[in-house]
């Protein structure tokens, strides 16, 4: 029993050290500015390293700290051609939460679906908009050496259009 | 001991969340919220326990089944902290949160991952004492190999965290620091303006070398003598990403496992071998 024990143990440590190596090439691929990584966990070992904590890689915060994201919504009505900006009230840890999602939006194949998903939350609470504008801003942050002469700023990352 | 210690505090943190969660639940996740079904199932292939799997992502359902989720979590996240060393709330715990982190794995970030490690570990240690419940000799061997391999998977991911860092030039220069203390407030949480370490360079490239060279050398934590200074420098650093960034249940969820990584050391050292 203690043997099965062990070996599960094992192979869990062994899972997410293997996971833990390929974030770090990933983090030294960045480093480089290099495309070679360690491959990552496929099929059902994929499934398996999430099912077991073995899925992560641990490199938080790492090689660097990343520029903060955020979107906007704007929803549009055709026929009044009313524009609002719509407020998402959230509570501090949801917002944390979106800020993990946001920041997935410097893949720019990913930052049209989290828009478009954006946008069909703004159709569905507004029954009257039919156009939806979602922007995404990026945190430029000046360097440290210049930390005392500029502020940071948002500018536009990138801009989608959607239609009912 | 120290699995009822980590057992109490990984329940009452999943409680924490899913009250946390139930507030903008539906802003969030399901049929009309902010993380589309659609996005979220697309996910689903390799995150097995997503509830997407099993239910049709456009349908109510998804909506209730996401309520039932998160109440069950918040249930035996509280009936494990009242009875921390029960096989079946461990197990129903692990299930139903790793069903829930796989349902919102956009919205996923580093505390998810560390509870899910935390509350695997209870799961196996509870169970290893349940299997050996008629030899306690054989019972506390079993725990005490749980426990070792905890505290080498928490040591291994502190390593692994601290050399993603050190490879790069910017925790070195200080740079990282000052992002991380002066970058927007957009989660609403930060308590301190910190800008103005900025004109103290040499303070921010102190700062970021020890909190890698401290990931880094965490394995030291299993020498006695030195892991007072080791486990007391994570919590502090973990103190400190609570008060400048925010990182309120993620702090708190570190500091347990420190917390368990010292009791379980003690214990083990001052057991008969």
């Amino acid at each position: 029993m203690r043997f099965v024990l062990a070996l599960l143990l094992s192979a869990t440590l062994v899972l997410a050290t293997y996971s833990a190596s390929v974030g770090f090439s990933d983090a030294l691929a960045f480093v480089r500015k290099d495309t070679q990584i360690l491959a990552p966990p496929k099929g059902n070992l994929a499934s398996l390293s999430q099912f077991l904590p073995s899925g992560t890689s641990y490199g938080f915060y790492a090689p660097q700290v990343c520029s903060e994201f955020r979107l906007k919504m704007r929803l549009g009505e055709s026929a009044t051609g009313i524009v609002r900006d719509v407020k998402i009230d959230l509570g501090p840890e949801s917002s944390l939460l979106v800020s993990s999602l946001s920041s997935s939006s410097q893949n720019s194949n990913v930052a049209k679906t989290i828009a478009a998903s954006f946008a069909s939350y703004g159709f569905t609470r507004d029954t009257n908009a039919d156009s939806a504008e979602v922007t995404i801003e990026v945190e430029i942050m000046s360097p440290l050496s210049e930390a005392t002469m500029r502020k940071a700023e948002w500018v536009t990352f990138t801009k989608f259009h959607f239609k009912r | 001991m120290p699995f009822t210690f980590i057992s109490r505090c990984l329940s009452a943190i999943c409680v924490l969340i899913m009250l946390l969660w139930s507030r903008d639940l539906f802003t969030m996740v399901g049929t009309r919220g902010l993380l589309d079904p659609n996005l979220a199932a697309s996910l689903t292939e390799v995150l097995p326990l997503s509830i997407y799997n099993w239910i049709s992502f456009d349908s109510l359902k998804a909506d209730s089944a996401i309520l039932i989720l998160i109440n069950f979590v918040a249930v035996i996240g509280a009936v494990l902290f009242w009875k921390p060393r029960s096989v079946l709330a461990s197990i129903g715990l692990y299930l139903t949160f790793v069903c829930f982190k796989h349902t919102v794995a956009l919205f996923a970030y580093g505390v998810y991952e560390f509870i899910q490690l935390g509350l695997f570990y209870v799961m196996i240690a509870n169970l290893a004492a349940y299997a050996f419940r008629k030899s306690e000799g054989d019972a506390l061997k079993a725990e005490r190999m749980v426990g070792w391999f905890f505290r080498i998977h928490i040591a291994m991911a502190y390593v692994f965290a601290g050399a993603c860092k050190a490879i790069g030039p910017q925790w070195w220069n200080g740079e990282s620091v000052w992002r991380a203390l002066s970058r927007s407030d957009s989660t609403g949480q930060r308590w301190f303006n910190f800008e103005w370490t900025g004109q103290y360079p040499l303070l921010l490239q102190f700062v970021g070398i020890s909190v890698f060279l401290i990931e880094l050398t965490y394995p030291l934590a299993f020498v006695r003598r030195l892991r007072p200074y080791i486990v007391s420098g994570m919590i502090l650093m973990h103190f400190g990403t609570i008060v400048t960034q925010g990182l309120t249940v993620f702090g708190f969820t570190m500091i347990s496992l420190n917390a368990y990584f010292w009791l379980e050391s003690k214990e083990l050292d001052s057991r008969p071998k």
